[in-house]
């Protein structure tokens, strides 16, 4: 049997304690580095959304979705995806196009997209197209999924549009300003500031969005250069009976207002 | 004996004082109640819901009204036996009778994320008697072991409870089959091997499973799951280091070293057979792999390809360690989980002792510990002619073998013994009762708090820190978790220590003799509140079990037809009760033995009661601590 | 010379082997691909795989949807209102269909599965 005497051992400790600790610290820290790296988001067919950049002017912002104001300006061309978080899905894909610009007062959207049938009755579901603009601090579930938070939808219909021309009093608008702080949670604001006017031609819609850069109310959003929102589109087509979550949407990206 | 009764009386008034403080509903309740109904907004997100802690009365209706910040999340309410789903951008209202009264814990049924099996929240419903009554229980049993210290015979001290004498053992190997099982050269290697396919099977569905969710994984499921919660509830507490005897990882190194697998080969290891550090022959090391191993759990607990590669890791570790080192180096002095196996087997019922003294000091040639023809001199390093605590012992039963005679048993004894057991001789080979131990054993109760509270604490937060959703918060985890487990409870443990020497007033005995000495009336309070915390992992997530053994390589098999298992906790009303059990057991000996290390540590009678005051009221202050943890 | 021969022997096996291979290769694809893996995982963990699926126009397929992923998933082709319904982790669910006009088809996931949920989509050409 051997039995080691203790002496002199301690002076070795040191060294022993490093030839111990050192290894299983870089083990551990190997380890925790090749999983570190596996568990980091890897992203795979994800783009970034170009931001829509809208200019400012200093001429009035014409309503008349058919105006030439309209018709020379550059416009962006926004792909929208069937709708796929909520039941009912979407089903179509179809690009947008559009164009937008700000002057001291006032902030004015054209979008233009195409529809063979110009639906502006209830039945079988009136055409329809929304403009979503939310905070650019809004929770990362963007697209109205989250709750809690505070997105301003202006929600256009065609049958509401037929409705305004009829009347041609403020009291019915081809426009609905809403607030939703999550899926199903839409309500009306209590000032509704928004305008809108919508055209069909040629197979195509065209419709104006116009509303006062500063709301002035609560829930609604302030527009102004700098606050860089972020924005999206939908569209419904009656013809296919689409309407609520059945729609084309596109994906939030940050809407800049450029200085002069 | 008029001190004593001041004392005690003194003692009594604080034990309630602090029963009527943790006794009290100061809480405001959730949500807001309508008609005697109360609705409270939930949120989900990984990994926690919002509020996390939902606090209602007893007899309310209560309507909780979920909604998901990001992916699909599920609730399952323990005991109620609620289950439901919550899609994102959909409200889910689940409404109950909050009838029955205690505190609930609810968590995820729909997996999330890697961290799914984690994401916790609690429901209390007050009062909350049970857990109230868990710690009167414990403050009378606290009481009762002190008034009964203070008037023990000389007889009851050498009986466990006045009941079961210390010395008492039965031997299993005095039955024929049970002695030749042991000294046949396949037991037990046999298991060995079995265990090592089935390792192997962990190893592919492992790293199958990449980073897939952990609960859904073969590999992940046995060791997390179904082996560690038998290691802890069973194993350890009942039959020591009986992992050690059929563990897989030591087999190829044993291997390599012997050159046969069943059968005596060389005798002398075919590796380098170093001889391991003297400095190290303790339970440091193991501490230190362990308590390394446990910065990363937040990994390897919920990741399949983390699972393989901790035990890849180990696996090589052991064939590099046994090629370098001479016999079981890699399970005394490497393995993370041989540091609380080796402390807490010496609570266990199990030993593997001598018969016979006389004849071992008779008996020159120590085959036990040379070994000879029938097999290898103990690979534990054991000297089995001389073992007196199980700490080293890894019950791998080379000593019946090499034993010509016959000299070896098997015992059956009062749980505990071995924990009064000193350093037996002056030139033992380990250091015995020693800072090693000690630490351990202290170390053990930040890591069980830590566990707990991100394994099935109602805190996303901390689960963020511990999943590294940043690397700043995950530097921030590994140093708190450090400081709590090596600096702070050690820190309050000694300076109750501190105080018991000041209280027995004895000026003789060293500081470090009290840490130590009192530090081995944690372990079965150890033991219980980490087989109560693996009972609770058992019981809510066994149901992923069925599943992965139906189809352990994710390939589409459905061999037992429970494929399609769904998450089906079972027993979560009994959970409460089962744990408060438990922790009373463990104090119950943590008490009955404690008193006795005073007498150890101290030199009179009197000291000894005096100082183990201090002690016990530590240990009925860290029970109730975790009866709060558990239930409160 | 030893090398040269070497050489020239792994330059014959390839032109054996390499035809023969190609031809076994692809002897499946010109059958029908009766059954085609998808995997469901969300954009920042690999995203659909394969995220192009190609089938053959008039004949009948079976995509098997798996969910390696950890959190819950779709799988949805709006052109032929196809739809799963949610795909819990670890979960398998086979569509079968039999697309008859040729074409490029979009396909997504219809569970919000990350923020990058809208990203998930891939693929599907009738040809």
């Amino acid at each position: 049997m051997r039995y080691t005497i203790d002496t002199g051992a301690r002076k070795h400790t040191t060294a022993t304690m490093l030839r111990f600790f050192v290894p299983l610290l870089l083990l551990g820290a190997a380890f925790f580095g090749v999983m570190y790296s596996l568990t980091r988001d890897r992203l795979v067919g994800v783009t970034e959304e170009e931001p829509l950049r809208i200019g400012y002017t200093t001429s009035d912002l014409p309503l008349d979705p058919l105006a030439e104001y309209w018709a020379g300006m550059a416009a962006m061309r926004i792909h929208l995806w069937p709708q796929n978080a909520r039941v009912p899905y979407g089903t179509e894909e179809r690009d947008i196009w559009v164009r937008g610009a700000y002057n001291g007062g006032e902030i004015a959207f054209q979008v233009e997209f195409a529809d063979d049938t110009e639906n502006r009755d209830v039945a079988p579901k009136p055409d329809a197209c929304a403009v979503f603009i939310e905070p650019a601090d809004s929770p990362a579930m963007g697209q109205m999924m989250a709750q809690g938070g505070s997105g301003n939808i202006w929600h256009w219909r065609a049958d509401w549009d037929t409705a305004q021309h009829q009347n041609a009093s403020d009291s019915v608008k081809a426009v609905a300003e809403l607030i939703t702080s999550g899926p199903g949670t839409q309500t009306p604001l209590e000032s509704q500031n928004v305008t809108a006017k919508g055209e069909h031609r040629d197979g195509k819609w065209y419709v104006v969005f116009k509303r006062s850069l500063s709301s002035q109310q609560d829930g609604a959003i302030e527009l102004a250069p700098g606050s860089d929102p972020l924005i999206s589109f939908a569209v419904w087509d009656g013809a296919k009976t689409e309407s609520f979550a059945a729609k084309s949407i596109a994906i939030v990206r940050p809407l800049i207002l450029e200085r002069d | 004996m008029r001190a004593n009764s001041n004392a005690l009386g003194a003692f009594a008034v604080v034990a309630l004082a602090c029963t009527i403080s943790s006794c009290s509903d100061s809480d405001r309740y959730s949500g807001e109640l309508v008609g005697g109904q109360r609705t409270v907004e939930v949120s989900v997100g990984r990994f926690s819901y919002d509020p996390s802690i939902i606090t209602v009365k007893e007899g309310e209706t209560v309507a909780i009204k979920l909604i998901s910040r990001d992916v699909t999340h599920g609730f399952y309410l323990y005991d109620y036996g609620i289950q439901a789903t919550v899609d994102p951008g959909e409200i889910r209202l689940i409404g109950f009778v909050a009838d029955k009264a205690g505190r609930f814990s609810f968590r995820c049924s729909v997996t999330c994320g890697w961290m799914h099996p984690y994401e916790y929240g609690y429901l209390r419903v007050l009062p909350n008697r049970r857990y109230h009554a868990g710690v009167i229980l414990i403050v009378l049993l606290t009481l009762g072991s002190l008034a009964l210290a203070f008037k023990r015979s000389k007889r009851s001290r050498d009986a466990l409870f006045g009941i079961v004498p210390l010395d008492w053992r039965f031997e299993l190997t005095k039955y024929k089959p049970v002695r030749n099982l042991f000294k046949n050269r396949w037991f037990p290697t046999l298991f060995v091997v079995l265990n090592s396919l089935i390792l192997v099977v962990i190893l592919v569905s492992g790293l199958r499973g990449g980073v897939s969710a952990g609960n859904l994984n073969f590999g992940v499921m046995i060791v997390w799951v179904l082996w560690w919660v038998l290691l802890m509830t069973i194993f350890v507490p009942v039959l020591g280091r009986f992992w050690c005897m059929v563990c897989p990882f030591p087999l190829l190194g044993d291997w390599l070293q012997r050159g046969k697998l069943i059968g005596v080969g060389q005798h002398k290891s075919w590796g380098l057979g170093k001889r391991w550090p003297k400095r190290f022959r303790n339970l440091w090391p193991v501490t230190m792999v362990f308590f390394v191993a446990t910065f990363l759990f937040g990994f390897f607990t919920v990741i399949p390809i983390a699972t393989f590669g901790l035990l890849a890791v180990v696996v090589l570790g052991a064939i590099i360690v046994s090629v370098i080192f001479e016999k079981r180096t890699f399970c005394l002095y490497v393995c993370p989980v041989s540091g609380f196996q080796g402390l807490y087997a010496n609570f266990a019922a199990c030993e593997v002792r001598v018969k016979d003294p006389a004849i071992c000091q008779t008996h020159k040639p120590k085959s036990c510990y040379v070994g000879n023809e029938k097999g290898y001199g103990c690979p534990w390093m054991e000297q089995p002619f001389d073992l007196n605590r199980n700490t080293y012992c890894g019950l791998c039963m080379e000593c019946f073998k090499t034993c010509p005679h016959d000299n070896m048993a098997l015992n059956l004894r009062p749980f505990g013994t071995d924990l009064l057991t000193a350093r037996k001789r002056t030139d033992d080979r380990y250091n015995r009762r020693g800072l090693d131990e000690a630490f351990k054993s202290l170390t053990m109760i930040g890591v069980l708090v830590v566990f707990f509270l991100t394994m099935q604490g109602p805190h996303g937060w901390l689960r963020d820190l511990v999943s590294v959703k940043t690397l700043g918060g995950y530097a921030l985890f590994v140093a708190a978790y450090t400081v709590l487990s090596f600096v702070l409870v050690p820190g309050l443990f000694l300076l109750v220590s501190y105080l018991s020497k000041l209280a027995s007033g004895d000026k003789q005995v060293s500081l470090k003799k009290v840490f130590v000495g009192f530090s081995y009336c944690l372990v079965p309070l150890g033991i219980a509140r980490w087989a109560a915390f693996s009972l609770g992992i058992i019981l809510v997530n066994g149901s992923y079990i069925p599943r992965v053994l139906s189809d352990p390589l994710s390939v589409g098999w459905n061999l037992l037809g429970t494929a399609g298992w769904g998450f089906a906790p079972f027993w979560t009303g009994a959970l409460p009760y089962l744990q408060t059990v438990m922790l009373l057991g463990g104090l119950a000996f943590s008490l009955e033995y404690g008193y006795r290390f005073a007498g150890q540590i101290f030199a009179t009678g009197n000291e000894a009661k005096r100082g183990w005051i201090p002690m016990l009221l530590f240990l009925m202050g860290l029970s109730i601590l975790f009866l709060w943890l558990f239930e409160g | 010379m030893f090398m040269r021969n070497g050489a020239a022997a792994v330059v014959t096996l390839l032109c054996l082997a390499g035809p023969a291979l190609t031809v076994s290769g692809c002897r499946p694809v010109q059958a029908e691909p009766a059954r085609l893996t998808l995997l469901t995982r969300a954009p920042e963990r690999g995203n659909w795989s394969p995220r192009t699926i190609r089938v053959q126009r008039g004949h009948q397929v079976t995509i098997v949807v798996k969910n390696p992923d950890t959190v819950t998933h779709s799988f949805y082709l709006p052109a032929l209102n196809l739809s799963t319904g949610a795909i819990r982790p670890g979960d398998v669910t086979e569509v079968t269909f039999t697309p008859e006009v040729a074409g490029e088809y979009l396909f997504l996931c219809t569970i919000w599965c990350s923020d990058y949920h809208m990203y998930e989509r891939g693929t599907l050409i009738v040809e």
